[in-house]
């Protein structure tokens, strides 16, 4: 009995008690509208290169493909004074989300100050400000620095915008072509030759502080790798003597250089340190193996090899222990190059056209990002969100550089005054 | 294990004391009160106004004594002479006032005056005046009753909260394939008017490291985008702040899909 009453207690002590539990919170659950965000950017007050800067930060927006900028032409102007504090609601009826505002004012020093601000014009309210310091003739850096402010305010990502590209600039007939190395902000302007055409060179790329460049140059009819100072103009052959060596690159700590290297007939992957030395042998399977790419961390090499019979990629650990394939999908793959983040890697697809692609860093996931007819030599942002590459056209064979965004959509190309190839992607400019 | 007689009886007496109990909640319960069809007038009322807070206000019980600022359109911040009463006035003891003019049509005016019928419609009949309800049996002013803040008046007034600003979420951009992962923990303060005391204030936010870092601060531009457009919300005035709580905080979470 006294079983029975307790139950019976105990029922209606638990049916109060579940009355008391608090409910769990309400949940909002917001879109995800594959829209542009319309942000204004006004001309900046306080200088005439105010109009300048504003009109390289929307071509710089524009290039993201996630922004549809409004301006400078056509937008009203305002004050040094409203650029913090603007009227959020003449800007609303403007049609905008997102307002970029500023002002270039002259510092002691000589330069200029060009102050950078971002306001949720929705929400009314700013959510970033910056200034840049600049000399008048470098004013393009501090609008890149501007729009790197506002994309990745605005994307969450980390900026690209304020980089620089190195690449093969191409001129003259397809059977009698020159090449030279040419270097060009990442919106194609302040383009320049670092060679003179003289030897045929390809597959520039950057150091990981983008203060040197490695390359290969055909001298005497044998490719050798150059070690090239940027701000100098000094270079040297990394490896000194008759040796063939080709697909350079250098490893995350800058300290040493990944290349391949062909002797008695069979071609490996070597590394040696900047400053020289002996080369340290990391494959020795037969057949060719190339294209090696270090991971961010420096702990794995990705490269191609055509061991299996067919060119494949293969992943090693630094010192060329544990090597395994990691392509499986059919057709060849070529020029890895592994992304800044680490999860992937991207490649050239050779399975009737040449297409780029990307897959995951330990295999599978491959996904092709381009559809032209013969696009090779991947190089990633250093925000890992976009791919440059270059395009040959059917039949005529004029290359062009192109860069596409590696969460979908369409490649655009890249401003550059003569063809290209072979593009390398800079880090961040400091 | 026995019972001695005192056991017996007391259990006794216990198990006949809850029989009795239950056979008169029964019996209480299946005697409800029938009401009867409210006039035609109040009906009208109902169908021209009560759209917004219908489902919110079913949860309060019992009504206040005037309906008014809960179905109007919420009062601007800075309250404008208008027709309708502030949000506030039921709390304010009304005066004594005549009893509205019964109305022309003779059918309105059978329903005895000395002992009202229960009202069962929400709108009171000087709604369009703004002014507190007929008194009731005695002179004194209507007392409304007190409101209270139930788990279900809660569920009621989230669900309208987050009804009303759905279609500013929904036309929030995409941030990135991983986004839906992060989840923010929301709180807001809101004002009799329905609108922000200050702005949507984030009280956590879960998920992955790296993924907060990245997606936090663009998850939080949105819930702001969100309340900037879609406020200020329309809720029943009796429930702003009862003595079990109220929509004047307001905790949800907030994510993307």
């Amino acid at each position: 009995m006294r079983m029975i009453l307790s139950l019976l207690l105990a029922g209606i002590a638990s049916t109060a008690i579940a009355q008391d539990v608090s409910e769990p919170a309400p949940e909002l659950v917001g879109g995800s509208v594959r829209t542009n965000v319309a942000i204004a950017v006004p001309v900046m007050p306080g200088d005439a290169l105010g109009r300048q800067v504003s009109e390289v930060i929307v071509s710089d927006l524009r290039s993201t493909g996630l922004f549809t900028p409004l301006g400078p032409g056509g937008l009203p102007g305002y004050s040094v004074e409203e650029a913090g504090n603007p009227a959020y609601p003449s800007w609303r009826n403007a049609g905008v989300s997102a307002l970029v505002s500023g002002y270039i004012e002259p510092r002691a020093d000589g330069r200029m100050t060009v102050a950078c601000y971002l306001h949720d014009v929705t929400a009314g309210r700013e959510l970033t400000h910056q200034g840049f310091a600049v000399t008048s003739a470098n004013w393009r850096q501090a609008a890149h620095k501007c729009a790197d402010l506002v994309y990745s305010r605005l994307s969450g990502q980390q900026p690209f915008l304020d980089t620089r590209v190195v690449y093969v600039a191409e001129t003259g007939p397809k059977n009698n072509r020159q090449k030279r190395i040419a270097l060009m902000d990442s919106d194609g302007s302040n383009n320049r030759y670092l060679t003179v055409g003289r030897n045929t060179v390809v597959t520039p790329r950057f150091s990981p502080r983008g203060d040197k460049l490695v390359y290969v140059s055909y001298i005497g009819r044998k490719p050798r790798v150059l070690l090239y100072d940027v701000a100098s103009g000094q270079e040297r052959l990394l490896i000194p003597g008759n040796h063939i060596t080709f697909a350079p690159r250098f490893s995350p700590s800058g300290r040493d250089v990944v290349f391949s290297m062909a002797e008695n007939g069979n071609t490996d992957i070597y590394m040696v340190s900047v400053n020289g030395g002996q080369p340290r042998r990391l494959t020795s399977a037969p057949g060719a193996d190339t294209s090696p790419s270090f991971s961010p961390d420096g702990r794995q090499i990705v490269f191609e090899s055509d061991r299996s019979g067919t060119q494949q990629l293969y992943v090693m650990s630094s010192d060329g222990g544990g090597q395994r394939r990691i392509s499986f999908g059919g057709g060849r793959y070529a020029s890895p190059v592994w992304s800044p983040t680490g999860n992937m890697i991207a490649f050239t697809k050779i399975a009737g056209p040449f297409r780029i692609g990307v897959m995951n860093a330990g295999g599978g996931g491959e996904r092709i990002l381009t559809d032209g007819w013969q696009d090779e030599g991947p190089s990633w942002a250093p925000n890992g969100q976009f791919v440059m590459f270059h395009r040959t056209a059917q039949g005529a064979g004029a290359t062009r550089l192109y860069a596409v965004p590696v969460g979908g959509g369409s490649a655009r190309i890249m401003p550059t005054p003569v063809g290209g190839s072979d593009p390398s992607w800079s880090p961040i400019n400091n | 294990m026995r019972m001695d007689r005192a056991e017996l009886a007391g259990t006794g007496a216990a198990l006949a004391f809850h029989a009795a109990l239950i056979a008169a909640l029964t019996l209480s319960l299946a005697h409800v009160q029938s009401t009867p069809e409210p006039p035609s007038m109040e009906v009208e009322f109902v169908e021209d106004v009560g759209l917004e807070a219908a489902a919110p206000t079913r949860i309060a019980t019992p009504p206040p004594a005037s309906q008014a600022p809960e179905i109007g359109e919420a009062p601007p911040d800075e309250p404008a002479p208008a027709p309708l009463p502030p949000a506030t006035q039921p709390r304010v003891a009304p005066t004594p006032r005549p009893t509205p003019k019964p109305q022309a049509k003779p059918v309105q005016a059978k329903p005895a005056p000395a002992k009202p019928t229960p009202r069962v419609s929400r709108i009171g009949d000087d709604f369009l005046k703004g002014i507190a309800d007929s008194p009731s049996k005695s002179d004194a002013p209507a007392k409304p009753a007190a409101a209270t803040f139930s788990a279900t008046a809660r569920q009621s007034v989230g669900q309208a909260i987050l009804r009303q600003v759905q279609p500013c979420a929904d036309r929030q951009p995409f941030i990135g394939e991983d986004a839906n992962k992060v989840r923010l923990t929301i709180n807001l303060k809101l004002a009799r008017s329905g609108r922000l005391v200050r702005p949507p204030t984030v009280i956590r936010t879960s998920g992955d490291p790296d993924l907060r870092a990245k997606y936090g601060d663009l998850l939080e531009d949105q819930v702001r985008r969100i309340f900037a457009q879609c406020t200020p919300l329309r809720l029943p005035a009796e429930l702003y702040d009862t003595p079990t709580g109220g929509w004047n905080d307001f905790t949800f979470t907030y994510r993307v899909n």
